[in-house]
């Protein structure tokens, strides 16, 4: 009978994602007892116009600091954090340590740079900066940046991107941010339970989606017209419809085929992940505002594979759309655009140790009876993604906690408090984030589209992807979200 | 007027069910297939097709069921756009 590995607490990326992200969350508590915790972390969000306040950090009760030394202690601090989990994990301290420090100082440069008034300030406020014209991508829109950077370094200057490697880690990165982001939702939606009711629905509904929908149509297409064997045939559906990586994984180890399969997959997907973190952004913003934002945050969730390209294209939808809102004169809040992606692409992921465990069963007793074989009911923990249950954890401590005080009432103190909480734990969210695009492009080498044997597995994945996955998925969202808008600023 | 539907979806199923299998052929020609073992003669068994079916019957029922529940007893909050 299998046991469970409690070794994995303290081996796996994904148990360290809940473990720094936790602890960032509970560090960044402290406003709520009045003790500035956080407060001298680089302020991300800070649109600059003359160089000299390109850094800042964050709290006005950090400002004697110099913007330099906060950025400074951000790299320390999230050097001593990840180097913890490196050598826990028993990765290449050396590699990682030289690796994180060269990605760390390349995304806050382009991120610094990006921030710049010209790129990250949206048309309403030109005149205000006296500026005549803008990118107007706010200052999210770095993550394209990051993207296109990493994707350069990869596929150009291989033997400098190969010295990075050890510390481009995108899953981790992004697992870690989803854990803090938890708390940020959280606060959100203390002022906004009836949306929050509303996501939870369409959560709900992606799962059924992605698992009965995606999968059987992705599944029958690659057996009957692609002629794929059933060993390749389910973790590629698995990998398509429900969650990249781990889904290909989890369902390769569930009908027991050869271990390389769910492997050589997973490229395809996560080089494919990033055509759609490059592509689909751009849709929603040119369909908005035919579209409802939140139509397009949870398009992102259901559509967008691997959790990294899923939640950095609600990141990406977040800025596009509230760059070109802010052009017409509407101000939406941050965030809520992520919040149905990141939510949406959650659901999903729940499931992926229940699916695993139901094929693992069906094929064993019926697709390819095995006498004797069992599968063990610890498969769907073993499966389960444990980053998962430190988002739920913040979320809900935050959300309760936020009614219970009241911070519901918009501007009183309660509010303000958890507000700046919430503010400074998710400066470390989105510097994860953009740890995560730059990661991302520096681990995407597009020459597996043109590797042999392959060029099927891409044509059945461009063929579902346009064929329905993108319109059942718009269409689910749409359902849900028509009517629905992010709240306006103030 | 339905009639003239169904059958105009089985034609536009029948051109793309050919146009699938002339980009198949054109895959195996190109040696695309180097990859051991991903295609071969394995027919859908009744267990798939099962499998298949049984999945969109119930999606179809339970995404109805949640979406009923949803606007029903749930109903999205008012928004300013």
């Amino acid at each position: 009978m299998s046991k469970i590995d409690w070794s994995s607490m303290y081996k796996k990326e994904d148990w360290w994602a809940l473990w720094l992200g936790l602890l960032i969350f509970f560090l960044g508590l402290g406003p709520l007892a009045r003790i500035d915790t956080l407060g001298w972390g680089y302020k991300v969000i800070n649109i600059w116009a003359d160089p000299a306040k390109a850094l800042a950090p964050f709290s006005n009760n950090y400002a004697w600091l110099p913007g330099i030394a906060s950025l400074f202690l951000t790299y320390l601090f999230m050097l001593i954090l990840t180097s913890i989990g490196v050598v826990a994990m028993k990765y290449n301290l050396k590699k990682f340590v030289t690796g994180f420090t060269i990605i760390f100082w390349l995304t806050a440069v382009i991120w610094v740079l990006g921030n710049n008034v010209y790129s990250a300030a949206t048309p309403d406020t030109w005149k205000t900066w006296k500026i005549s014209w803008g990118l107007s991508l706010t200052p999210e829109g770095c993550f394209i940046y990051l993207l296109l950077v990493g994707l350069l370094i990869r596929n150009v200057f291989k033997s400098f991107a190969e010295k990075l490697l050890e510390a481009a880690r995108p899953e981790w990165y992004i697992k870690t941010a989803i854990v803090i982001l938890g708390a940020a939702i959280g606060v959100k939606a203390v002022g906004a339970t009836g949306m929050a009711t509303t996501i939870l629905f369409l959560g709900l509904c992606a799962v059924i989606v992605a698992y009965l929908i995606y999968w059987p149509l992705v599944y029958f297409i690659s057996r009957k017209y692609f002629k794929l064997t059933k060993e390749w045939a389910a973790p590629l559906a698995s990998g398509i419809s429900v969650c990249g990586v781990a889904a290909a994984i989890a369902t390769g180890a569930a009908i027991k085929s050869r271990s390389h399969i769910p492997i050589t997959l997973s490229s395809i997907v996560v080089a494919f992940a990033v055509v759609e973190l490059i592509i689909l952004p751009w849709m929603s913003w040119a369909l908005y505002p035919t579209l409802s934002p939140m139509v397009m945050g949870a398009w992102m969730g259901l559509t967008v594979k691997t959790d990294g390209a899923a939640v950095a294209s609600g990141a990406l939808v977040d800025a596009l759309i509230i760059g070109k809102a802010a052009g017409m004169g509407i101000h939406y809040e941050e965030g809520w655009m992520l919040m149905a992606a990141t939510t949406t692409k959650i659901f999903i992921d729940v499931f992926i140790g229940v699916w695993a465990f139901v094929l693992a069963v069906i094929w064993a007793t019926v697709i390819e009876k095995r006498e004797g074989t069992k599968v063990s009911k610890l498969e769907i923990w073993f499966r389960f993604p444990k980053f998962v249950i430190g988002y739920f954890v913040t979320f809900l401590l935050l959300f309760t906690a936020g009614m219970a005080a009241g911070a519901y009432v918009k501007g009183s103190a309660a509010a303000n408090a958890f507000n700046l909480a919430a503010g400074e734990m998710d400066l470390f969210r989105v510097l994860f984030f953009a740890l995560t695009f730059l990661s991302i492009g520096l681990i995407t080498d597009l020459r597996v589209f043109r590797k042999e044997g392959l060029g099927k597995v891409v044509l059945v994945y461009f063929i579902c992807l346009f064929g329905f996955i993108l319109w059942i998925g718009l269409f689910i969202s749409w359902i849900f979200f028509h009517n629905v808008y992010p709240p306006l600023k103030g | 007027m339905f009639n003239m539907l169904f059958v105009a979806y089985l034609l536009i199923m029948d051109y793309i069910n050919g146009a699938l299998n002339k980009i198949h052929v054109y895959i195996n020609s190109a040696g695309a297939t180097g990859t051991e073992g991903m295609a071969g003669e394995e027919p859908l068994l009744p267990a798939e097709k099962k499998l298949i079916t049984w999945s969109l019957i119930l999606a179809v029922i339970l995404l109805a069921l949640l979406i009923w529940i949803s606007y029903t007893f749930f109903p999205a909050p008012p928004s300013a756009k």
